[in-house]
């Protein structure tokens, strides 16, 4: 079992904290999404899990082992990210090529089917690809090369709605055939909701949460009724949130619910993945 | 370690790029000359053997190796997209130069003692350092060859890390800064030269230091050019290969992706 | 192979995920999309179709496997088993009352609707 681990990871630019003591997980053959707002973080995070760039403090471990300067664990990850590092004067096939003599293996039958399904040409140059194809390019690299955590930093920019779910599609079916661990980081929550199987939420340069999507919509609730009735059940609970029409009241609880009997007017229903991050890192959403 | 495919990866690369300049220059500095001599008209004023001897070879590849260290920071991104350590990157790319000024040393002795040599031996015109201070070191003329080799590998490699060491200095700033620092270098290094000279001046340039420094580093013995070894030279070359090494070594362990 | 055309999948934000499937596999079952002995779409093609991570597909359909509802074939896959659909019907039945005569009795007595009145409309529904 390959375990990626972060431990007090800390890092800022200037005086501008980025990162404050980031301790996270990532076991072998998970799809996780790495969820925040602009800012939040979550490329700083990525690139120095992968050794682009260096953390103030803390540690990026495989195994046990620290990653920094270490091969043999870099070689265990590839980072798809907005940041174009390979070169525009290069022909697609030969960044191929290069990319299969560093990484010792490359699936050329699948990239030679992805290829065709996305309709890229692989005898152009990087260069004069669109930004929509730059993603396409690089992440039927991410697919293709033989590593144990697949990272994902914004795949989706510039894809249309037809080739993002091309992308999800083969995403899964490449999961199926070759379970590894994937960590996607996005805007586009509702689109991942159903894909990861857990979640991490990064807010203020912190992790907020990192659980089981199921775990954590398991206690997140939307309670719609009569103000009077939902305040007066809602009292004492994690409050996130509320909306108000006229006298009908929403109030979203992130936790459990009491054992007070629920009224007959008010009723209780689970929140999605999408609703439960904007209210938890919303700077004014949320009561306190 | 996977630094047998990175040194792999770097040297197909750059040594594309050496044959490229090599081929470039022919053609600019022999080719293109000997036709705009044909468009002219006036073809028998155009010496095929006074151009190649006039081509600076060496030369050549000192830009090359200018060239190659500055890009120093396209190849790290390349690598580290690929999971390849600065450690591994500096090691091969190490390497790499070894192989490269090898290959250099090689095409610059061919060339002045096939070339330059037979055709200029009267006038001693675009001789090397070594040919016109220690071609006598040793009475054996095969052994002032060899040595004339090593000498010549030795120069090249002391251009090549300090190359390597100020290309990965360059590539830890930001575009603009390398900017600023490339264009302060040449002031910074007039304004050195200007106190030289006044410093000159002012003393009896034979009495400083600086002068017997440059006397001892030059092998002089006894004020006199033909008796000359190469030694300390050839010492102080290492030493500061030794140095520059380090300081790559330093440079390279600190690269960073810069923002977009 | 029954085609994944046969199962509308419509998702509901309330519900997790994995009973969803196993419930809307279920229904393929009852209405006769998939047939018994016949074998059901595979999790990889569930889960590529619907971009749903296919751990979560398998509960769904570990769900059925317990209810005897499908069974798996080594190699070849999921398929229906034989008298699933009579299990579902019989099921459903018990869930009749709970799901439906209770919160059908409850609206037709907040509309002032008699006992008869109700029986009448039934009748009236079956004559249809």
């Amino acid at each position: 079992m390959s375990e990626l681990k972060l431990e007090q990871i800390n890092k800022s630019f200037g005086k501008k904290t980025i990162l404050s003591n980031i301790n996270l997980s990532f076991s072998e053959n998970k799809i996780y999404g790495l969820l925040g707002r602009n800012g939040a973080g979550k490329s700083t995070l990525l690139n120095i899990i992968v050794n682009r760039i260096f953390a103030d403090s803390g540690m990026v471990r495989i195994d046990g082992e620290n990653i920094n300067d270490n091969d043999r664990k870099l070689d265990l990850m590839y980072l798809m990210s907005e940041v174009d590092l390979y070169a525009n004067g290069d022909k697609l096939s030969k960044i191929l090529e290069n990319t299969e003599k560093l990484y010792g293996g490359f699936n050329w039958e699948l990239s030679e089917k992805l290829a065709k399904k996305f309709e890229i040409n692989l005898d152009q140059k990087y260069g004069k690809l669109s930004t929509g194809y730059h993603s396409i390019f690089k992440l039927i690299i991410a697919l293709c090369v033989p590593v144990k955590f697949v990272i994902l930093d914004e795949p989706i920019l510039g894809l249309d709605a037809n080739h993002r779910d091309l992308f999800y599609s083969e995403l899964l079916q490449s999961y199926s055939d070759n379970p590894r661990t994937f960590i996607i980081s996005t805007h586009l929550i509702e689109e991942v909701t159903n894909i990861i199987s857990d979640v991490v939420i990064l807010d203020n340069s912190r992790i907020l949460l990192a659980a089981p999507v199921e775990e954590i919509l398991d206690q997140a609730y939307g309670i719609v009724g009569p103000q009077n009735e939902v305040d007066d059940y809602t009292k004492g609970l994690n409050i996130i949130g509320t909306d108000k029409m006229g006298n009908l009241k929403t109030t979203y609880v992130y936790g459990n619910l009491n054992d007070n009997p629920v009224p007959d007017t008010v009723q209780i229903s689970n929140l999605d993945l999408q609703k439960l991050f904007v209210l938890l890192t919303s700077k004014n959403g949320g009561n306190n | 370690m996977k630094i047998g495919p990175t040194t792999n990866y770097l040297l197909q690369k750059q040594l594309k790029i050496l044959g490229l300049a090599y081929i470039y220059s022919f053609a600019f500095l022999i080719v293109l000359p000997f036709l705009l001599y044909l468009l002219s008209g006036d073809i028998s004023a155009y010496s095929f053997s006074n151009a190649l001897v006039d081509t600076p070879i060496s030369g050549i590849f000192y830009i090359y190796m200018i060239v190659i260290s500055l890009l120093s920071y396209e190849n790290f991104k390349f690598l580290i997209q690929n999971g390849i350590s600065r450690k591994t990157f500096f090691i091969s790319q190490l390497k790499v130069y070894l192989i490269i000024g090898l290959i250099g040393n090689i095409i610059n002795q061919i060339y002045n003692y096939l070339i330059v040599y037979p055709l200029n031996m009267d006038t001693f015109k675009s001789l090397s350092l070594f040919q016109s201070f220690y071609e006598n070191t040793f009475s054996n003329p095969f052994l002032n060859g060899v040595l004339g080799f090593v000498f010549g590998y030795l120069m090249i490699m002391s251009y090549s890390l300090t190359s390597m060491a100020i290309g990965s200095f360059l590539s830890l700033f930001s575009r603009k800064m390398q900017r600023a620092i490339i264009i302060m270098i040449p002031i910074a290094g007039v304004i050195t030269l200007v106190f030289l000279v006044k410093l000159v001046i002012d003393h009896q340039f034979i009495d400083t230091w600086m002068a017997d420094f440059a006397k001892w580093l030059l092998g002089y013995a006894n004020d006199d050019l033909t008796t000359a070894k190469p030694y300390h030279l050839m010492v102080w070359c290492f030493g500061w290969d030794l140095i520059m090494l380090y300081l790559s070594k330093v440079f390279y362990s600190k690269k960073q992706i810069k923002k977009a | 192979m029954i085609g994944l055309k046969n199962m509308k999948f419509k998702f509901n934000d309330t519900d997790p995920i994995y009973l969803q499937v196993a419930n809307q596999i279920e229904d393929a079952i009852f209405n006769g999309s998939f047939l018994e002995e016949e074998q059901i779409p595979s999790t990889t093609e569930i889960s590529k179709n619907f971009h749903i991570n296919p751990a979560t597909v398998l509960k769904g359909m570990n769900i059925l496997v317990n209810k005897s509802l499908i069974y798996k074939k080594r190699g070849l896959g999921m398929f229906v088993s034989k008298g699933a659909r009579e299990i579902i019907i019989e099921h459903r039945k018990e869930l009749f009352y709970d799901q439906f005569v209770t919160d059908f009795v409850r609206e037709a007595k907040n509309l002032h609707i008699s006992e008869a009145n109700l029986l009448d409309l039934i009748k009236r529904g079956y004559n249809k």
